[in-house]
């Protein structure tokens, strides 16, 4: 019943969006209202047909239908119901589907929120969103059909991978990876629109911006999340391994980055519009790429599925959604060019942006190099190589310090031309607080030049950052003869904008300096306790106190217990284990992590004797962890507040 | 149409898409057979029930050195392939001997005890034989001549057809 | 146009340039044990422990995705980092350790890329960066100039003379 429902439903939704893509397209070039009308009843079919597939789906897995081909493959008797609901996202086919019903509603909710705005270019928007619909639908409905009947199901299946069984973080990094990944579809839609239909009114530059915004933050979030996951899971302490997986998310995150900066002039000055249009076409077809490079089998990743036939199609429609954005930006430079205008000269915010283009461009570049170069090199010359973490750390600290540097003088450079000792002025205390903290750094003994020098640009903008969120309020403060506390919520709520987009600033710095601090002062040890025995490590006592078997209906597990003591007070027990899978060969370890503010206390397992009574550990302490998921909770919250709606925006009829 | 702009953006593009197709059919694991033509690495290791094998002893004859373990299904899959190939070629003088990676020798008894072997399989201390023949997945199999020197390396489960025409290559 | 397509020579075309023939590999490859002698005497611990680090945060693990030796936990990676401290503890330098497992992996098992592909990857970034610094700079001031032009050629319009009239009187005079 199920397979016949499922795949039926999908069809229902491929129908919908072919016809939603084609109309939509009509409804722009004619201006019709009632084609444009079809077109969001066909978002609308699409969303829930495709909403009900993915429910069927979800009622197959949780019932264990094993004649449902997908569930046949990642279901098992065995496996806690979280993860059971979660498996729906563990492997090719079921994440295909999640792909396709996070954009159906993503198509459904621009549908209604443009139900009576912008109707030179919505239509088009719609109907270019709707036509990547198609594609992923028609994945879902031939090539990758997850709900395929299987001709004699068993009555149990192998469940999903042990390493996505192991925690929870595996539940919320997919979802927030993927709102973002599809999400990024409509503003690559939005651009189309401006380019198809030929004019580009401030109001719809602006509408690309906020419906960038949500993807943007939920990419955030899940490449912080990924980060976060590797760490508590993998057991190796680390959190960025610049897997080619890793960095195909990171990609789309730097285009968009970019591009939100960029807009900003674009809204102002009428400025670096191909920049900014470009940059949101790139971001599309960047993460095209990324999904690409997970499921195609082509690259060597912790996050590949198998290799499938799926990969050339993937790969047809990338090069077939590039050569359409070639042509159209071709096609409409005139649009995108000012001839008469003039780019307000070196000491001014605008070339700020401009410069920041260009080193995130870098960045990307860089880091995309560096992932397909190994396969370039290959094809050419029949060797392997590795480009590994080496490289793209030596690459990527001065693009960040640059960044960093960005990050402080950009807000401070005014609009439009002004004098260089207008500038040195404004960054007078900065620069004050930088030569302190590079002081305070050598005299504490921090010398490594890449901590110092991130710690000193830190303060650099932090300092810059902190007076933007707060200038405003002051000057309002005294002009008005206010409260200052009344002053800054006032300023703050009023330019939400500004003020969240400042956090979300402050959240880098935070993760800049986490990430400095974590990397340089890393330090590493093995012990091996006898059962009783106490080692000590950087300041932690750690004893062995024994060993247990915990059996579960998926695994069995053998769990040491250590005490641990940190300048003598009691921290806690810590209780890493080695978990042993059906059907898995080598047992996959759950470390103890113990955070703490200034630093964590990192314990991984790697062998335990219960006859000799004997434990082998391996253990990492890194400081200021904490403080890079901290930062992102910082970067959401910004996000959170600069693209809040506001209630002054009215409906223009 | 600005043509510049477009050859621009087809320049960029196409060689992207172009290195990206040709990645196809490719295996992305890493493999290397950096050591077929060169002279296999000699080692003294002990067999399960304690005996020395010498892989020097075993020069002037053609040796088939299979790198395994219980855990690995294609290992397990291979097993009756090279069952066969012992019991034919062992006695036109081929030498097969199986080292085990990574693995605990009483698993390793264990699952002889059920499958049988013809062949003594060899501990590793410490993965030394292993990492001086590059091993980097199992199974790995070298197909070594009369010489000493490795004719071929598979990695993965050695086919029939492969494992017959290499054997009849080296004799 | 022209810097487009210098910077796509620059990366696409340079690896060819940069063939290199099949490393060399030691003909005595014949030992688990190094082929040569070690060049050095057996180190201090402390230069034993950073010799042990480098290299093991630059060779990868072979059956792991992307990890070095010091950051895989698994056991291959283990027996492969205490192969290492072996090695350095006979006073094999980090060369010659590197060359062991590169000849026997491949050049893979070094996490950086050899030395002919450090140009491309270092300089197209570094390329790709000048030209469009350099692209910024020029186009700009073209425009500026075509600007200025525009600037210099402005006449005032004959039919606003009364009007700029009455505004001087009003600045000059009074009320």
């Amino acid at each position: 019943m199920i397979p016949e429902l499922g795949r039926g439903a999908v069809l229902l939704g491929l129908a919908a969006c072919s016809v939603g893509a084609v109309t939509g397209m009509w409804a722009g070039k004619t201006g019709r209202e009632d084609v444009w009308r079809w077109t969001r009843i066909a978002a609308y079919v699409f969303a829930a047909a495709i909403t009900v597939a993915t429910l069927l789906m979800e009622y197959a897995l949780i019932t264990h239908d094993y004649s449902v081909k997908y569930v046949a493959e990642v279901g098992s008797n065995e496996t806690p119901l979280t993860f059971t609901i979660v498996s729906l996202w563990s492997s090719l086919e079921g994440s295909i589907l999640l792909w396709a019903v996070v954009l159906a509603v993503w198509c459904a909710v621009f549908a209604y929120s443009m139900r009576d705005k912008h109707p030179d270019h919505a239509p088009w928007a719609l109907g270019c969103i709707l036509t990547v619909g198609v594609f992923f639908t028609f994945l879902v409905a031939g090539i990758a059909n997850p709900f395929e009947r299987v001709p004699n199901p068993l009555d149990n299946g192998p469940g999903p991978n042990p390493l996505l069984q192991n925690h929870v973080l595996m539940i919320i990094h997919p979802p927030a990876l993927y709102l973002g990944y599809v999400g990024m579809s409509v503003p690559f839609g939005m651009a189309c629109a401006t380019l198809l239909s030929g004019r580009m009114p401030t109001a719809w530059a602006r509408a690309i911006r906020r419906w960038m915004l949500v993807p943007w933050a939920a990419l955030t979030v899940g490449i912080i999340l990924g980060g976060w996951w590797s760490y508590e899971v993998l057991g190796w302490g680390g959190y960025w391994a610049w897997d080619p997986v890793e960095n195909a998310s990171f990609l789309p995150w730097l285009t968009a980055t970019a591009f939100i900066h960029s807009s900003m002039v674009m809204e102002r000055k009428e400025h670096l519009k191909g920049w900014t249009i470009a940059l949101v076409m790139a971001s599309f077809l960047l993460t095209l790429l990324g999904t690409f490079m997970t499921r195609s089998g082509v690259f060597n990743s912790v996050h590949s599925f198998t290799q499938s036939p799926i990969g050339p199609v993937f790969l047809g429609f990338l090069a077939v959604a590039l050569l359409v954005s070639v042509v159209l930006l071709a096609a409409r430079v005139d649009l995108l060019t000012v001839p008469d205008a003039k780019l307000a000269g070196p000491w001014s915010r605008e070339f700020a942006f401009l410069g920041n283009n260009l080193l995130f461009s870098a960045f990307t570049f860089t880091v995309l190099l560096g992932t397909v170069y190994p396969l370039l090199n290959e094809v050419m010359t029949d060797v392997q190589i590795s480009v590994g973490e080496p490289y793209f750390n030596r690459m990527s600290v001065p693009i960040c310090m640059g960044i960093l540097f960005l990050m402080g003088v950009g807000p401070a450079l005014p609009w439009g031309q002004t004098e260089p000792n207008v500038l040195l002025r404004r960054l007078g205390t900065p620069i004050a607080v930088t030569a302190a903290i590079i002081a305070g750094c050598l005299a504490m003994g921090i010398r490594e030049p890449m901590a110092v020098m991130t710690f000193a640009l830190s303060g650099f903008a932090g300092v810059v950052t902190l007076r933007e969120l707060v200038d405003p309020g002051r000057h309002r403060a005294r002009a008005l003869g206010e409260p200052l506390m009344k002053a800054l919520m006032t300023t703050w709520r009023v330019g939400h904008r500004r003020a969240g987009g400042y956090i979300v600033h402050f959240g880098v710095i935070i993760i800049a300096v986490a990430i400095a601090a974590s990397s340089v002062y890393r330090s590493e040890a093995e012990m091996t306790l006898r059962e009783g025995q106490t080692k000590s490590f950087m300041g932690y006592d750690i004893t062995y106190t024994g060993t247990e078997r915990i059996d579960e209906p998926h695994r069995w597990s053998r769990v040491a217990r250590f005490d641990v003591l940190k300048d003598g007070q009691p921290l806690g027990d810590a209780e890493p284990r080695l978990n042993h899978y059906k059907k898995m060969n080598q047992a996959i370890g759950t470390p103890t992590v113990m955070t703490g503010l200034d630093e964590d206390l990192y314990l991984s397992l790697v062998q335990v004797d219960p006859e000799a009574k004997m434990a082998s550990l391996s253990i990492v302490v890194e400081p200021l962890v904490w403080w890079l998921w901290f930062g992102g909770g910082v970067m959401l919250l910004g996000s959170i507040i600069a693209g809040w709606p506001s209630n002054r925006r009215r409906k223009v009829a | 149409m600005n043509w510049k702009v477009l050859a621009a953006g087809l320049v960029i593009s196409a060689p992207l898409v172009a290195i990206l197709a040709a990645g196809f059919g490719r295996d992305p694991k890493l493999r290397s057979n950096a050591l077929e033509g060169t002279q296999a690495p000699m080692f003294d290791l002990q067999t399960l029930d304690g005996k020395a094998f010498s892989l020097e002893g075993a020069r002037g004859q053609p040796t088939v050195v299979n790198f395994w373990s219980t855990w690995c299904q294609p290992c397990k899959i291979e097993h009756p392939v090279l069952m066969q190939a012992a019991r034919a070629y062992g006695p036109l003088g081929v030498n097969f001997v199986a080292v085990l990676y990574q693995d605990e020798t009483s698993k390793a008894r264990a699952y002889l005890k059920q499958s049988g072997s013809h062949w003594p399989t060899l501990e590793d201390p410490g993965g030394r034989t292993a990492i001086a023949y590059g091993v980097a997945g199992v199974p790995e199999t070298f197909f070594i001549d009369a010489d000493g020197t490795i004719v071929r390396k598979v990695s993965g489960p050695v086919s029939q057809e492969v494992m017959v025409s290499t054997l009849e290559q080296m004799l | 146009m022209i810097p487009v397509l210098m910077f796509s020579f620059l990366v696409f075309v340079q690896p060819i340039w940069a063939l290199d023939d099949t490393t060399d590999i030691v003909e005595e490859l014949g030992s688990v044990e190094m082929p040569e002698s070690p060049l050095e005497s057996p180190p201090d611990p402390a230069t034993a422990a950073a010799r042990t680090e480098r290299l093991q945060t630059n060779l990868r693990c072979p059956v792991c995705q992307g990890l070095s030796v010091s950051d895989s936990p698994s056991d291959a990676a283990r027996a492969m980092g205490d192969r290492i401290e072996e090695l350095v503890l006979e006073g094999y330098t980090e060369t010659q350790i590197t060359n062991y497992f590169v000849d026997r992996y491949g050049a893979w098992v070094e996490l950086e890329p050899p030395r002919e592909d450090h140009q491309t990857l270092f300089w197209a970034p570094v390329a790709a960066v000048a030209v469009g610094l350099i692209g910024i700079v020029v186009f700009g001031a073209r425009r500026r100039e075509g600007n200025q032009e525009a600037v210099h050629q402005y006449t005032p319009d004959p039919s606003l003379a009364p009007w700029r009239a009455r505004i001087m009187t009003e600045l000059d005079g009074g009320p």
